[in-house]
């Protein structure tokens, strides 16, 4: 594997939970372990919407943890954060929604 | 290696002693703006404060005025999350000149950094992602941290990670990978001791205990500047293996305190930090533990003293 093969490959399943596990990405007896993997799949996207969630919480209690939740999952997919200064990420969120 | 960092290392190979202005060798917190009326009223046992960088890099607002009365009272240590350090591409200039700009603003006491990735092209990912630990990435992390260093003009702490995966590819240990960082860059270390043990007991399901002290015992200890603890949940990877997740939810857990004991027993007190940044809890919660640490620490100190006194009389 080149040196940035491994990331491009990591970096893609992340967000494609479709995809199989990246090569070579395995737990200490060889094997791959799909559990281990989404852990950072689960993380990514749960950090996104628990960012949204802190930013837009009079959005949150209008519609409700469930509506907010499944709305906050469609845009994370669909527009990941471009820097990581998360204070500004999700600024168009209640506009989308609406739209 | 640049020749900053050739006076960084000069610098410390002379006087074994950690640059200055640093860290207070005492009990901090990460800092969360819904405590501040509390930690006002009682902060009792808490000597210092942690940020995360990236929380920051606004244009002044309530958020900097909160911090700026904070950093009046405490030390501040500025924890970045966003360099992406470990990734095979450029840093992010534009989030160099952010951090330069509020470094400069802040006068921080200490930075740190981890060893992770978190950047592919222009996607951030919101969390600290693995590496394989081989001789070009290596070479790619040295890179990266000399170019922050010289950037800043100071020496950065880097982090130990917690991983839930290994990859197939790794030709050398994540100790060793550390090691060569440090001697390489002159960069001191962050030694997160619950990283130390959910990686032990996530890649030595059989023999964690033993892994940790392992691990522990193949870092170099006089370049950890700074110490973490953190709380961390429980699951289960395919194999029924007990996964643990750095979740930072939760209190700090008994063995991770033990090898904290063990630590500063043998190694003497370092700046110490209480993480917890989900589900955060009142402030007083937090204190406790980091009264604990106070605690831990005022032992050994006490250990310390007896004995010198002993071998006196």
């Amino acid at each position: 594997m080149n040196s940035m093969h491994w990331h491009k490959q990591f970096a893609r399943a992340l967000t494609a939970p479709d995809l199989p596990l990246p090569d070579g990405i395995i737990r200490h007896d060889g094997c791959p372990d799909l559990k281990r993997f989404n852990v950072y799949r689960n993380n990514h996207v749960m950090s996104l919407i628990s960012n949204l969630k802190d930013g837009f919480p009079l959005v949150l209690a209008i519609v409700g943890d469930d509506f907010f939740s499944y709305m906050a999952r469609l845009f994370v997919e669909k527009f990941p954060p471009k820097s990581p200064v998360m204070v500004f990420y999700g600024e168009p969120f209640p506009i989308w929604c609406i739209a | 290696m640049s020749p900053l960092n050739k006076n960084i290392n000069s610098a410390i190979n002379s006087t074994n002693e950690q640059p200055k202005p640093g860290l207070p060798k005492a009990v901090g917190v990460g800092f969360k703006p819904q405590h501040l009326s509390a930690i006002e009223e009682d902060s009792n046992g808490v000597d210092w404060f942690e940020i995360h960088a990236e929380n920051y890099m606004v244009d002044g607002g309530p958020r900097k005025a909160v911090l700026e009365h904070l950093a009046m009272d405490f030390p501040i240590s500025c924890h970045g999350v966003g360099l992406s350090i470990g990734a095979p591409q450029p840093l992010d200039p534009d989030h160099l000149k952010r951090l330069v700009h509020l470094l400069d603003w802040l006068q921080p006491a200490m930075f740190s950094e981890h060893l992770a990735w978190s950047t592919h092209g222009d996607t951030f990912y919101n969390d600290l992602l693995p590496m394989p630990y081989t001789k070009p990435v290596l070479n790619q992390v040295i890179a990266h941290i000399d170019q922050v260093q010289d950037t800043l003009k100071r020496q950065i702490l880097i982090e130990n990670p917690s991983t839930y995966v290994m990859f197939a590819e790794h030709d050398m240990t994540e100790t060793d990978f550390i090691n060569a960082i440090i001697q390489r860059t002159g960069c001191g270390l962050l030694l997160d001791i619950n990283n130390v043990f959910v990686s032990a007991r996530n890649h030595n399901p059989h023999n964690h205990d033993k892994a940790a002290r392992e691990y522990l015992a193949h870092l170099p200890m006089e370049s950890v500047f700074e110490i973490h603890l953190g709380g961390h949940s429980v699951d289960q990877d395919e194999a029924g293996n007990t996964l643990l997740i750095d979740s930072h939810n939760d209190a700090v857990a008994d063995p991770v305190w033990q090898l904290y004991k063990d630590v500063i027993s043998t190694h003497g007190v370092k700046p110490t930090l209480i993480e917890w940044d989900n589900d955060v809890p009142e402030w007083h919660i937090l204190q406790h533990d980091a009264i604990k640490a106070n605690i831990m620490i005022t032992y050994m100190n006490d250990r310390i003293i007896n004995h010198e006194q002993h071998a006196l009389a």
